[in-house]
């Protein structure tokens, strides 16, 4: 294998219906700094037709190639088709790199289609380097428990896959460029997907309380008593909400559940994190996410 | 009668592995080795589906000698067979080759039906073992299993619920298939003296590279891990927490508020 074969680091751009998930953007957003750094383009790989405001926010993150895939087997996220999209893609294109979200069918798929390609994936890396000696992506990620850091590289397998969890970058749309669209067609024989979706029960979330996309989150104790940081906390909510809309989220990310409910719909109570959004969250944030944020700035 | 396969993994007790602040390694002396959590909600599932259809459990690591002892507390709760793949050729392995390693030897052992892999190790917490297993086994896959619902052994298909971010999505997927499993629904069983007093003594069967045959060498440990780990390094250590004191909550909330709109 010949790694000066290999171009372009691709980010699939993963949809909750229309809608790209977060954590595309954020993977699109770090992954255009590896490309500014090594030289390479950014392409983003999008799965089905897509609404022209969502494709333009995939763009505005300076994406210099679209590689657009329609054919069957995609409707609905299965593993079987999205590992062959990805080996056949990643055998005609040769990606240095494929980026998938950490999500629960992003580490699905991404490591399986990396085990037919025979290529090595990582997981969960909170930081991504390119080293310009061996033109290997660095993924640090934190290992054993979070007591060390390990620095990961695929150095001879190509492309190089990676899952990295939501919220671990930040999105920081750089703008649209000039870029090119590459329409591609692959069937996935509906037949051949072993695994059928019987159904699909929505979590009943009021989404004001999804924690898990919030910029920030404030825990209070239950030993808070007083309105005096429930008013302070809505000033500051009203004021950053002003300023731009998308911290605004973290306004309507909080809620109050506290037994010593002062009534004002502020406040986070860490004895009564009950709520199932909560739990997601915990579930969805990384251990990476975990060592690296909670400490104080 | 179903075939059943359980693949554990025996890991250092990472609760008590500390850091050599100089050389910036590990300190695995004297760190007890044990049963990798997760892996035993896996066998519970495992037997759970046994005890319901029929059939027999195997259990199977790699790792050296001493992972015998992993395997004899999954036979104390409920295995029937187990399998430990030792060979200094294995070492270094990533998730491919361990992969690799696994499905190779499975092969070996029988046409599973069911794999039944935890969610993650509590060491190298790649959680990529259950999809790279399920691939080189050419098995169908159901990732982060909540509850298992039916297993038709006359249709071999096996029906479960997995969580995903914003709700469940129930699976019907067709033998051979892999689960990884999630922790909640699965709690693993205490074993009765009884089986804890045979599985101390039970024959466990151990396979080199050598007793695999047709085990690609290029394939296997170091040389068939295409990751590797070129340094590690101690973590920054986060700033200590601190105690914001003006003289009034009025003040306090609102230095809080600066300092929290200062990382944003």
């Amino acid at each position: 294998m010949n790694k000066t074969d290999y171009k372009d680091m691709w980010v699939f751009i993963e949809r909750d219906g229309d809608s790209v998930l977060p954590v595309s953007l954020e993977l699109c957003s770090e992954t255009r700094k590896l490309c500014d750094a090594s030289g390479e383009k950014l392409v983003a790989v999008i799965v089905g037709s897509i609404s022209d405001g969502e494709l333009q926010r995939v763009l505005d993150c300076g994406v210099d190639k679209v590689i657009h895939v329609t054919g069957t087997g995609y409707d609905y996220f299965n593993n079987d088709a999205y590992t062959n999209l990805f080996t056949v893609l990643c055998r005609k294109y040769r990606p240095t790199a494929v980026m998938v979200g950490g999500t629960i069918n992003g580490r699905d798929f991404a490591p399986r289609f990396a085990a037919r390609l025979g290529t090595g994936c990582t997981s969960d890396a909170t930081e991504l380097v390119w080293d310009p000696k061996t033109t290997d992506i660095e993924f640090v990620e934190p290992a054993v428990g979070g007591k060390m850091m390990a620095v990961i590289t695929v150095p001879v397998a190509r492309p190089q896959v990676g899952t990295i969890r939501p919220g671990t970058f930040k999105c920081v749309p750089c703008g649209a460029r000039a870029h090119e669209v590459i329409e591609e067609h692959i069937d996935f024989p509906v037949a051949d997907i072993r695994t059928e979706i019987l159904d699909f029960r929505a979590d009943d979330v009021d989404e004001s309380l999804n924690i898990a996309d919030a910029d920030v989150i404030v825990c209070v104790g239950n030993a808070i008593k007083g309105r005096t940081p429930c008013r302070a906390i809505a000033v500051w909510q009203s004021a950053s909400a002003a300023r731009s809309p998308a911290r605004a989220r973290c306004s309507t990310a909080a809620c109050c559940r506290s037994s010593s409910s002062s009534g004002s719909p502020a406040l986070w109570s860490s004895q009564s994190c009950c709520c199932r959004s909560a739990c997601r969250a915990r579930s969805t944030t990384s251990r990476a996410f975990r060592t690296r944020t909670w400490s104080s700035p | 009668m179903l075939n059943i396969l359980v693949c554990v993994k025996q890991v250092p007790d990472i609760n008590l592995v500390k850091m050599d602040p100089v050389t910036g390694s590990l300190i695995r002396a004297g760190v007890p080795a044990i049963l990798n959590p997760l892996d035993a909600n896996a066998l519970e599932a495992a037997v759970r589906v046994k005890e319901a259809h029929g059939g027999t459990v195997t259990v199977i690591t790699m790792g050296p000698d001493m992972a015998k002892e992993a395997l004899r507390e999954c036979l104390a709760a409920g295995a029937d067979r187990a399998v430990l793949l030792s060979d200094r050729a294995f070492a270094n392995a990533d998730t491919l080759a361990t992969s690799y390693v696994i499905a190779s030897a499975a092969k070996l052992l029988g046409a599973f039906d069911l794999i039944f892999c935890g969610k993650e190790s509590l060491d190298g917490a790649t959680g990529q073992m259950g999809s790279q297993l399920a691939e080189r086994s050419g098995a169908s896959q159901i990732s982060s299993t909540a509850k298992i619902v039916e297993v038709d052994t006359a249709a071999h298909t096996i029906t479960a619920e997995r969580d995903l971010e914003r709700g469940t999505e129930v699976l019907r997927a067709k033998y051979p298939c892999l689960l990884t499993v999630e922790k909640a629904n699965f709690r693993p069983r205490i074993p009765n003296l009884k089986r804890w007093k045979a599985s101390r003594t039970a024959p466990i069967a151990v396979y080199s590279a050598a007793t695999i045959p047709g085990l690609d060498s290029a394939q296997i440990g170091d040389p068939g891990s295409p990751t590797k780990v070129p340094r590690t390094y101690p973590p920054e250590v986060g700033a200590k927490g601190s105690m914001i004191d003006e003289g009034s909550t009025e003040k306090n909330v609102d230095r809080l508020f600066e300092r929290i709109a200062d990382v944003l």
